[in-house]
Parts: C-alpha cells; structure tokens; sequence
C-alpha cells in the first residue's frame, strides 16, 4: 500500500524536537517510509551511519518517535534532523498541512 | 524553484553526506576530497551552463508536466528539436568541462522510463507512468542532478543472473512490503553517482521468465542508508591527490571521468520510487531505450566535444613547435576532425529521424540505427583522434617534466632551454599535459566502453540493417532473377 501523498505526490513532514515544533518539509511521498525504515530497520539517520548515530525509533500510523543518544541541545538535535531530512531527499518547505510527523528527544 | 544555479548545487551538495570510499579512505565531505571534489565541480559548472542566457536554448527546456522552465537534463523529449537540443547540450556540456556530464545518463534514463512506462500501464493497467510522472515533477521542481546506474556487476557471463554462485552481482529484489521493496546489488561504472540527488537504476539487460527478482527499475537517493560507492581509482586520481597545484593537471578543474561502484545493501526503496518491479517482459525495451538515447548522445555529442578540445590542443602543440604548415600534420589533424564530425552527423541525423516511441506516449527517441553509427564511429575514432594527437605533440606528451619545476632555479632554466620553441617552454609543456590527459588517461577505453561496447552497436546494425532489400536492389541492377 503506498504511502498517504497529495495530488503532486508529495508530502509534508513536521519535525517537533523535545516537543516544540522544529520545522516543516516537503518530500516525494514515500520518503517519510524511508525516512522510517532507516531509523527503524537500519537503526541509523539518512547521510549518518550506524558507527556515527544509533537511534532508537517508534512508529504509530503516520508518526515516528525518535531518540537520539548523548546529551544535545534542540539546537543539535534540530540540525541532525534537518541534515538527515536533507539526506533522504526532503527539503524545508513553509506551506502545506503536514501528513507525517517526527517527534525527537535525546537520551542519555 | 525550477533551476538551481551552481552555487546552490554546490550548497545542496556540501549537505549531502552519501557514504563514498575513494583511494583508501572514506570521504565524509566530496568537496574536501580532491578526486571527489573535480566532479561535483563539473556538475556545477554544468548547473552553471543553464544560467547562461548564451546556453539557454540548449540547456534550458519546457517542462510537458507543469509548462515551467527546467535543466534539460530532466526533460523528456517531446519532439524532433527537444533531441536536437538534447544532442546539442552533450556536445556544449563536453566542451565546456572535458569530462563527463554527470547528468547525461540521468536524463537517458528518465526517457526511456517515461517511454517504457506508458506502455507497461497501456498493456499491463499498472500505474507505473503515473508514478514516474509524480518523481520527475518532483525532481525538476527541484532541480535535482540525476545519475543513471545500468551496468550490473555480471559475474560469470556464461551463467544468467539468478545462476550466479553470489547473485549480489546483479541488483535484485530482497523483499516486497506494503509500504516498498528492499533491493541488494551491484552496479558498476557509475558516472557521477556520487554527486548526485539522486540515481535512477534501471534494469541491466534483457531478461526473461524467471528472472522477475531482478527486473527493477527504481530512483534511489544518494544517502540512504545501506547504499555505498566505492570510487574508481588509478594513476591520475593518485596525481591530484599527491599534486600541490591543481593548476599543473591535465583537467585542472573538472578532473578525469568519475565512476564508481555502487553497492546497494538491502536498500529500502519506497513504491512512490519503483517504475518496474517483475516484469520481465519489458526490460529488454528499457536498456534499448536508454541505449538508443545514450548512444546519439554519447557517442555522437559529447565525445565530439572531447574531440574538439584535443584538436584544439594538437593544434597549439603544433604551432608550439612550428610545424602547423606541414602537409603530413595538416592531413592528421583533418582526418581528426573527419572522425569526429562523422559522429556528430550520425547524432544530428539520428534526432532528425527520431520518431515517437510508443505511438501515443508523446516521448520522443533518437533513430536507433544512426545513434549506433555515432557510437561505432566514434569508438573507432576516438582511438584515431588520440593517436594523431600524441603523434603531432610528441614524446613530450608523455616525458614532460612537471610544469613546477620550470620555477625550479636549478632546473628552471635548463628546461626552458630544452622545451622553449616557437612558443616558451611553459606554454609547451602545459599543452603536453593536457594532451596526456586524453591520449594516457582514461578516455579511450572509456569512449570504447561507455553506452556499451562496439559489439552491442554491431549487434544493433545486424538487427537493424534489412540485407535482404539491399540485396535486392543489389539483384535488380545486375539484372539477376530472384531466387525461387
């Protein structure tokens, strides 16, 4: 079953990092299933590698709970996911209901 | 944003953080790395191309799916001068950085899918063009540098693909889920790969019933976890490694061809990206799409762009030495340009004669049989081309010293003494250089090998060329009656 996508086949993803929104971003539907696979199967973030990054994920329907090893600011968290994002083929985007969401903590 | 200017490619690309191997290490930033480095600044200069109001006609096209301006390089062509354009923009592209487009087999690849794709959803009620459609517009709204990869590893060629003793050496489908497909392989000799948004992979051959593992064809983003590339490496990447001055290298700025080995290890691939996936049938009409395309382009355009640049270096080499009035030297360097603008002619009739393929499905291709001749023609001339450019520019193509050390003040003076001429010895000896880039590097085998080697255009004239009508005609004049 693909994945929810609009009439231009894209979608929207809403970063929120320890719970405040962090950003929003467009991408070819599918990529918030890729997205997730990485996190999930891969156990890494798109353009990290398992040596670099481990992270733990959890996912409900369209809504994917992350966390990030080590102590990080939003700041940080905010640019490993904006890089990974980057990586996977989505880009910031300021318009358009989000359809898909990440949701990122770090863990000690 | 429909075109994306150089700096911002260059922009994208510093964020992109795709897992590349090159000479021994692993490169964490491509534009740190000086091998890496060379073809993310030929992609840019070409990014660089279509800001050009000169170049606009050429690099710039009209988008079939939304009316809006984009590279040409993520346009479908839709008629007879979108492929003389297209055929245009390998020969400016060649010609500008001396090495490759790295979005030329992209954009190949993006034709024969929209080509192949209609008709498996005409025949077969799939919705594979829809799909397709939905990523190109997503691609050229954004501008993206796409790759191409087609070429599997192949293993033993006398086995088929799923009789390999490691079937790895063909990219083939690991699991179907709801949401994609999980895909592992190898595909090699992967132009600019690594510099790039992202790679459409397309089948490597024909293939047949109960061969439905490896009939994918799917776009893939540079980064995804579980996809490396392991670059290319040889005598001229250890040379811009070692070198202080890339100024001293043959291609100061763009660099040798990059390739490299893409290994996709259990790669996720979401449905939105999959455009065949099982049907067999229809693989052997992908690659010949490709080829078709591949072959006007890269046969007959850009490596008449190559050739432009060596006969304007053998040129100079020439007249360095003053010999460019003799006869013998004048005669090489016309039968250089004689083997080169044969191939471009063989390009130019192919978009000509270019026809909509399928009927119905609005995409235009190049003429099979005159794409195949610029190809067979250049990779016979191209050897041709480099022969008589380092016969005119002599041993010093390959026995200059380096250009720093003609600063040098021991040494310095004694080679300007012995390579000073009708020009200094400075201008000389950067000409060699160059001329060795095209004559002792890469482009040979390169230009023999690349949108397939001779025998597949051999095989193609035998499949095309109808030796019966010739035959006859052949009968008729000589006033012979048929055979009964």
């Amino acid at each position: 079953m693909a994945s929810k996508s609009n009439e231009r086949g894209v979608e929207i993803i809403a970063v929120s990092i320890d719970g405040k929104a962090g950003g929003t971003y467009e991408g070819l539907a599918g990529t918030f299933a890729g997205f997730a696979d990485s996190c999930l199967r891969m156990k890494t973030l798109p353009g990290f590698y398992r040596t670099d990054l481990t992270v733990e994920g959890e996912l409900k329907g369209r809504r994917l709970r992350l966390a990030l090893p080590g102590t990080r600011t939003p700041a940080e968290l905010m640019e490993i996911i904006d890089t990974a994002l980057l990586n996977i083929g989505a880009f910031p985007c300021t318009e358009g209901k989000a359809d898909c969401f990440i949701e990122v903590k770090s863990v000690k | 944003m429909a075109l994306k200017t150089a700096k911002e490619y260059l922009d994208s690309i510093e964020k992109m953080k795709p897992r590349v191997y090159c000479g021994g290490k692993w490169v964490k930033n491509l534009l740190k790395n000086p091998v890496t480095k060379s073809m993310v600044m030929a992609n840019s200069a070409i990014y660089g191309l279509a800001e050009d109001p000169a170049h606009k006609e050429v690099m710039v096209a009209t988008s079939h799916l939304t009316g809006e301006p984009v590279n040409r390089n993520l346009n479908v062509a839709r008629n007879i001068h979108d492929l003389d354009m297209r055929q245009e923009m390998a020969l400016l592209t060649s010609q500008t950085v001396g090495t490759c487009n790295y979005r030329c087999v992209g954009c190949d690849a993006l034709n024969s899918l929209a080509s192949t794709t209609w008709e498996m959803d005409r025949d077969l009620g799939t919705k594979y063009n829809e799909r397709f459609n939905k990523w190109l517009a997503y691609a050229q709204a954004n501008d993206l540098a796409v790759s191409g990869a087609i070429t599997d590893a192949k293993g033993d060629r006398k086995k088929r693909p799923s009789q390999q003793d490691d079937i790895d050496t063909y990219v083939h489908l690991v699991e179907k889920r709801d949401d994609g497909i999980v895909v592992r392989g190898i595909k090699v000799s992967q132009s600019g790969a690594i510099g790039s948004h992202e790679t459409l992979v397309l089948p490597g051959g024909s293939l047949k019933e109960g061969e439905e593992k490896f009939a994918l064809a799917f776009a893939v983003q540079n980064s995804v976890p579980g996809l490396s590339y392991i670059c290319q490496y040889n005598a001229l990447s250890a040379e811009r490694e070692a070198c202080d001055n890339e100024d001293e290298l043959g291609n100061p700025l763009y660099g040798q061809r990059e390739t490299s080995t893409m290994y996709f290890d259990n790669v996720f691939i979401p449905w939105e990206r999959v455009f065949l996936c099982g049907e067999t049938k229809y693989c052997g009409k992908m690659v010949t799409r490709f080829a078709k395309a591949h072959r006007m382009n890269c046969g007959g355009a850009c490596k008449v762009g190559f050739a432009d640049l060596i006969i304007g270096g053998t040129m100079m080499a020439a007249e360095y030495i003053g010999v460019e009035k003799i006869p013998h030297i004048q005669e090489k360097i016309v039968d250089m340009v004689r083997y080169s603008e044969t191939s471009h002619a063989c390009a130019i009739a192919a978009a000509m004669r270019g026809r909509e393929e399928p009927k119905g499905s609005g995409v235009f291709l190049p003429d099979d049989l005159f794409g195949n001749a610029a190809k067979l023609n250049i990779a016979h001339g191209f050897y041709e081309i480099i022969k008589n450019a380092g016969d005119i520019g002599g041993g010093l193509v390959v026995t200059a010293p380096r250009m720093k050390d003609l600063d040098d003040p021991e040494v310095g003076p004694v080679l300007k003494k012995a390579f000073g001429a009708a020009a200094p010895a400075d201008k000389r000896m950067k000409v060699a250089k160059f001329l060795q880039h095209w004559t002792a590097g890469l482009h040979g085998v390169g230009t023999w090998h690349g949108a397939g080697a001779p025998q597949g255009q051999r095989f193609m004239f035998t499949l095309l060329t109808d030796f019966e009508a010739k035959k006859k005609m052949a009968k008729k004049l000589m006033g012979m009656k048929e055979d009964k």
